[in-house]
């Protein structure tokens, strides 16, 4: 297994971010959150930040967002540099935060009206990006009547407002139900297709396995590793396929190389001959992948 | 422009939602009104049944009534700002062309209009106020005491029921009338850390004709008000980071 202190990532074509040696420390507190990381994003790609709490993922989003200014090295969004941003930079980003922020005693409908008023640049109709978003039978609901995925929903939906061309999105997933989690991946693709680069902060795996085109491992404010999720999975894996099978009464598992697997005798012999169960290729699971490489678990 | 005209239409429409926001809102018409029609009459009938003459006293009595004009759209302000604190609210508007900076302007901009517009009616329609320039003073520290009281409760309360009874803790703010008005001079000077002190005494110096320490007594209050106004901004700023 690969032991990278320091992960470098490849040069990217036509990139939206750019990151060169980020070094950041909370005011007053002395200690570094992030010792120097560098990494790049591609236009139109959706990236994720994975790690465990604390890992300083939270903070390299907020440097992002332009919420933190005082860090060290260079940081560059859509060409300008985060800490000579003003407030201009937020009419083509946007951003949802993990818990869904809104006046709870106003309308859907109202609070994105709201906060549409904000923007001077061209915006959404509220109401289309709601139907878009399966919520425009509670335009007219309060907010507080909203259950967690559609507050999640809500959230996705007023940071599409401005139509940015970066979206950051915090634990897009989180506290979501597997139906909810599913209609929340797809809108994210849906605005991949669309174009928007997506920066994903999250520790859920399976979320970043099925969204990310490429992922940074963060632990101690240090990226370990930078690479897409297949790759990663197909690099760090066994090169094996696994079947079960039953042989009489008896349940057996084996492994064959996958190189030359359909000239394999013995692999042959099994399929032909047993009732087969599952066959699954042994690539390594990204959680798996993070845990060998940072030494540390998601949690 | 647009951005704020929405601001000020949303809370308009959560200050009728809330009775407690309404109430902070009406109130100081309700003072205006009641000084107006109630005062004159109350008197005569204190001085008719108790032979009690209220009328030397509508100095200290004008002060004291003006000063629960900043109180209300400042209480009012900061559960407002303590609402959107709760709901973090705050942070999304730092990451929106509005800004934190914005905000926070916004924030302080209105009850300050609203102390000042309020103030100006009571001066102008209680009828027990003289029109006096040094008013002037009165009405310029009176309008800082609104955001310093907003920025009170949404940086020292953790939330919207505990910014209740931080809001009656201001009513020691009517403190600064009656020692202004009642305490001899030099002690009454130990007052001075009350904000209210200070618009108080301006007022006064003015009823009693002594401009040139009417203004002193303004610069030092103006000077007072302006580090308060810094200090809780900074604590504010410490609370939301």
């Amino acid at each position: 297994m690969p032991t990278m202190n320091q992960a470098v990532s490849n040069p990217v074509i036509d990139p939206v971010i750019e990151v060169d040696r980020l070094q950041f420390s909370y005011p007053g507190t002395g200690s570094r959150i992030l010792h120097g990381i560098s990494f790049t994003i591609a236009r139109g790609d959706i990236f994720g930040f994975l790690g465990p709490s604390g890992a300083g993922k939270s903070t390299t989003q907020k440097v992002l967002i332009g919420v933190l200014k005082g860090y060290d090295g260079r940081v560059k969004v859509l060409g300008e540099e985060i800490r000579d941003t003003r407030s201009g930079y937020y009419e083509r980003i946007g951003v949802a935060f993990e818990f869904p922020n809104f006046y709870s005693k106003l309308s859907v409908l109202e609070n994105l009206k709201l906060f549409r008023s904000l923007y001077t640049g061209e915006t959404e109709e509220p109401i289309k990006l709601l139907e878009q978003v399966g919520l425009a039978d509670a335009a007219h609901l309060k907010v507080s009547e909203l259950s967690k995925g559609m507050k999640m929903r809500l959230n996705f939906c007023r940071a599409l407002l401005h139509r940015p061309a970066v979206l950051f999105l915090d634990e897009p997933t989180s506290g979501l139900d597997p139906v909810n989690a599913k209609i929340m991946k797809d809108l994210i693709l849906e605005r991949k297709a669309a174009g928007t680069t997506i920066v994903i902060t999250t520790h859920n795996m399976h979320a970043a396995e099925e969204l990310c085109d490429r992922v940074a491992f963060i632990v101690d404010g240090q990226i370990k590793l930078i690479d897409s999720p297949r790759e990663l999975k197909l690099r760090q894996g066994e090169s094996k396929v696994r079947v079960e099978f039953m042989e009489g009464e008896i349940r057996k598992s084996e492994d064959f190389p996958i190189d030359d697997l359909a000239q394999n005798e013995r692999f042959l012999q099994v399929i032909g001959r047993h009732k087969i169960e599952t066959i699954h290729s042994l690539e390594a699971s990204l959680e798996q992948i993070f845990i060998d490489v940072t030494g540390r678990t998601l949690t | 422009m647009i951005r704020y005209r929405t601001l000020v239409l949303n809370d308009l429409r959560q200050i009728r939602m809330d009775p407690l926001l309404m109430a902070s809102l009406l109130g100081p018409l309700a003072v205006i009104a009641v000084t107006r029609f109630g005062f004159i009459p109350l008197s005569d009938w204190i001085e008719r049944q108790y032979g009690f003459a209220l009328a030397p006293y509508s100095g200290f009595a004008a002060t004291f009534l003006l000063l629960t004009i900043p109180l209300l759209p400042g209480t009012m302000t900061g559960l407002l700002m303590l609402d959107e604190r709760d709901e973090n609210i705050m942070s999304y508007y730092s990451v929106t062309p509005l800004t934190r900076r914005g905000y926070s302007v916004y924030r302080l901009f209105l009850p300050t209009l609203l102390s000042v517009l309020l103030s100006a009616a009571f001066v102008l329609f209680s009828g027990i106020t003289e029109s006096r320039s040094e008013n002037i003073y009165a009405l310029t520290l009176l309008a800082l005491e609104a955001p310093c009281i907003a920025l009170f409760l949404a940086a020292f309360a953790s939330n919207k029921v505990e910014g209740l009874a931080l809001s009656k803790i201001s009513g020691l703010l009517f403190a600064g009338p009656v020692v202004a008005a009642f305490i001899p001079e030099p002690w009454q000077y130990a007052g001075m850390w009350i904000p209210t002190f200070w618009p108080a005494k301006c007022y006064l110096l003015g009823v009693n004709q002594e401009p040139l320490a009417a203004l002193g007594v303004f610069g030092v209050g103006l000077i007072f008000h302006l580090l308060l106004l810094t200090g809780l901004s900074r604590a504010f700023l410490k609370r939301i980071d």
